[in-house]
């Protein structure tokens, strides 16, 4: 069994607004292996975003990672770290990229500057050596013309070129874990399975696990070793991709496959969408934050949330549907993805 | 580039020469003239003779081409009327360093303090610092600079001798009417830097930047302060032209011999070849100012950068 890099455990950030305190992520706990990508699947609002920027600590006042939340770097405790220890850790240790390379690139900087900045920084290179290995680099995520392309400006650079500047820049460093944010949401869809399959080339060449935030099941049935479901603030589910793609117990994770347009749908039938919308996190429900969605729902489920029930090694749900006092229910038929 | 730079330069030319023109035109079309009073009781000959020698005896049109022939060969704006004797140019020559150390002084006032005042607004954002530097910002822009300016006479002249009451000639007479012209500059700055400041916070590139292990330093200097600059030099710029103008009313209260006290003299006594001057010497800054803004773009964004180089 491979090592550990990374334990989170009981990870909860808010962020204290003028309404009230949004518990954007409440006690989300998960490990990532060397070389795995995780993939954190959940819709907008659901706190899978937070989650990410919370690992390398990014966020920004008013949000604050509470106390009792625990991030552990090959064992070492990150939550309690402050800017300048953290410093030494992004960028070297731990990188993220972004959804939208257009905006993450600073628009008043050289592409090959910005891809040297962190080998200035960690390894105490010269401004010229830094270059050279960001053009290098460049040429490592298969930009073409990489020396032209590393003197020019982000605005230069299409959509795709960009993502992969941003890889370049992410990964110069060699970093065990890279934290991707939404990497293909802002590209078009050729474009995205090139990302993803850079991505997962370099995972092979530096062995750099991944987390991989998003919100499409295309890019997770594409990349991902293991998924977890988040949904208002909290892991509803995880498991191997297998596991999540073919054995879901989730009723969340249900409604999350069965919305995903098939190729097979006939052209009138409706596109399955789940009704409601998410829940308030300034004041988040006792139980299950999906019951008021959920089709299944037992009286229970508005009361108090459930724990973990563990379905196989690995793969986890929380659900009172699987408690053995719950009554069956018969879901779907299959679900193809 | 050069090429793009020349065509700027034409346009610049084309938009003083139109101003020039309607300003001409304008002036003549208000009934009256500026030897009306002076020459009303005299004889009819005295009254041509001095219409002849400004030149107002021939028809407008005439006196335009004239008038441009003069500005274009010899640089020339005329003689004053209100002054009899002394050339415009000279007058301008005069006055105008006069008002723009001011405008300068006040400006340097307003940016400084103003920028580092929106910046500290940004940084504690919803916090009694910020609120507080918003309100003495708003403050400072609804003041009028002349009631201050009288606030500040009285307090560091009259209560505390500190500095001249009015005048011209050292330092000690330049500092009050600058705190004065500068203090308005300083709310509206702070408010522009914060707003700006927060935006460019805000931006994904920031968060990526710490991303890559940059301190808190470099964020703040390299990344947000060079990313806010190009929209505080987009209006800091254009302001250069005004300083000359918005000092006009503070030359009068401090009797100031700047560019404003002639101007508002030439103004009520219809003295056109002074009015026409001075409208030409301020629309030349200004629209030189928004040329150089042109150069200066191109030298902060890159996105600016469009044409080959």
């Amino acid at each position: 069994m491979m090592e550990k890099i990374l334990e989170v455990k009981d990870l909860n950030v808010s962020f204290n607004t003028y309404a009230g305190e949004v518990q954007a992520v409440r006690g989300v706990s998960f490990d990532l292996k060397q070389k795995e990508c995780l993939a954190i699947v959940g819709e907008s609002g659901s706190g899978k975003s937070v989650t990410a920027k919370a690992i390398i600590k990014l966020i920004h006042d008013p949000g604050v990672i509470k106390k009792g939340s625990s991030i552990k770097y090959l064992g070492e405790e990150l939550a309690n770290k402050n800017f300048d220890q953290m410093r030494k850790i992004r960028g070297s240790e731990i990188s993220m990229i972004f959804q939208d390379a257009l905006t993450s690139l600073n628009p008043t900087k050289k592409v090959g500057h910005q891809v040297a900045q962190s080998l200035i920084i960690h390894q105490k290179m010269g401004k010229r050596e830094a270059f050279d290995k960001a053009v290098e680099m460049l040429r490592f995520v298969k930009i073409p013309n990489p020396e032209r392309r590393a003197n020019q400006y982000p605005h230069e650079f299409s959509g795709g070129m960009r993502q992969r500047a941003m890889i370049a820049m992410a990964l110069v460093n060699k970093p065990n874990i890279l934290i991707a944010d939404e990497p293909t949401t802002a590209l078009d869809v050729t474009i995205q399975a090139q990302i993803i399959d850079l991505l997962k080339d370099m995972q092979e060449e530096l062995n750099t696990a991944i987390v991989m935030i998003t919100h499409d099941l295309g890019v997770v049935a594409g990349s991902a070793d293991r998924i977890a479901v988040m949904y208002g603030g909290m892991i509803v589910e995880q498991g191997p991709k297998k596991e999540i793609f073919y054995r879901p117990k989730h009723p969340y994770t249900w409604a999350l496959l069965n919305s995903v347009p098939r190729l097979n749908t006939k052209s009138k039938e409706t596109l399955y969408s789940i009704k409601g919308t998410p829940p308030d996190l300034i004041q988040p429900p006792l139980g299950c934050p999906f019951a008021p969605r959920c089709e299944f729902r037992l009286n229970i489920c508005n009361e108090k949330m459930p724990t973990a029930y563990p379905i196989i090694e690995g793969h986890d749900a929380k659900c009172w549907l699987l408690d053995e006092r719950a009554p069956k229910v018969k879901v779907f038929e299959r679900l193809e993805v | 580039m050069a090429k793009y730079f020349l065509k700027r330069l034409i346009y610049a030319f084309f938009t003083v020469f139109i101003v020039i023109t309607i300003t001409f035109f304008l002036m003549h079309a208000i009934p009256g003239d500026p030897l009306g009073e002076l020459v009303g009781r005299l004889p009819q000959s005295v009254q041509e003779s001095y219409y002849a020698k400004y030149g107002l005896d021939k028809p407008v049109y005439q006196q335009y081409f004239i008038y441009i022939q003069n500005l274009f060969l010899r640089g020339d704006f005329g003689e004053s009327i209100v002054y009899p004797g002394r050339s415009v140019n000279s007058i301008i020559a005069r006055g105008a360093p006069i008002s723009a150390r001011i405008g300068i002084q006040g400006l340097a006032i307003g940016i400084s303090l103003g920028i580092t005042l929106g910046i500290i607004a940004a940084y504690k954002r919803g916090k009694w610092m910020d609120y507080f530097v918003m309100f003495v910002a708003l403050f400072s822009i609804s003041i009028p600079s002349f009631v201050f300016a009288a606030v500040l006479q009285y307090f560091l002249t009259v209560r505390y001798q500190i500095f001249p009451v009015t005048g011209w000639g050292t330092f000690a007479h330049t500092v009050l009417p600058a705190m004065a012209f500068g203090l308005r500059n300083i709310g509206v700055k702070a408010r522009f830097m914060r707003s700006t400041w927060l935006d460019v916070m805000g931006q994904d590139y920031v968060l990526a930047a710490e991303a890559t292990g940059m301190s808190k330093f470099d964020v703040t200097f390299k990344v947000i302060l060079r990313n806010a600059l190009t929209p505080l030099v987009t209006i800091i710029i254009p302001e250069l032209a005004f300083i000359f103008v918005g000092t006009f009313v503070l030359e009068t209260i401090f009797s100031i011999p700047g560019l404003g006290t002639y101007f508002i003299a030439a103004v009520s006594a219809r003295d056109y070849p002074m009015i026409i001057g001075q409208t030409i010497f301020i629309s030349t800054l200004y629209v030189t100012s928004m040329l150089v803004l042109d150069f200066v773009y191109v030298l902060i964004d890159p996105r600016v950068r469009l044409i080959k180089k």
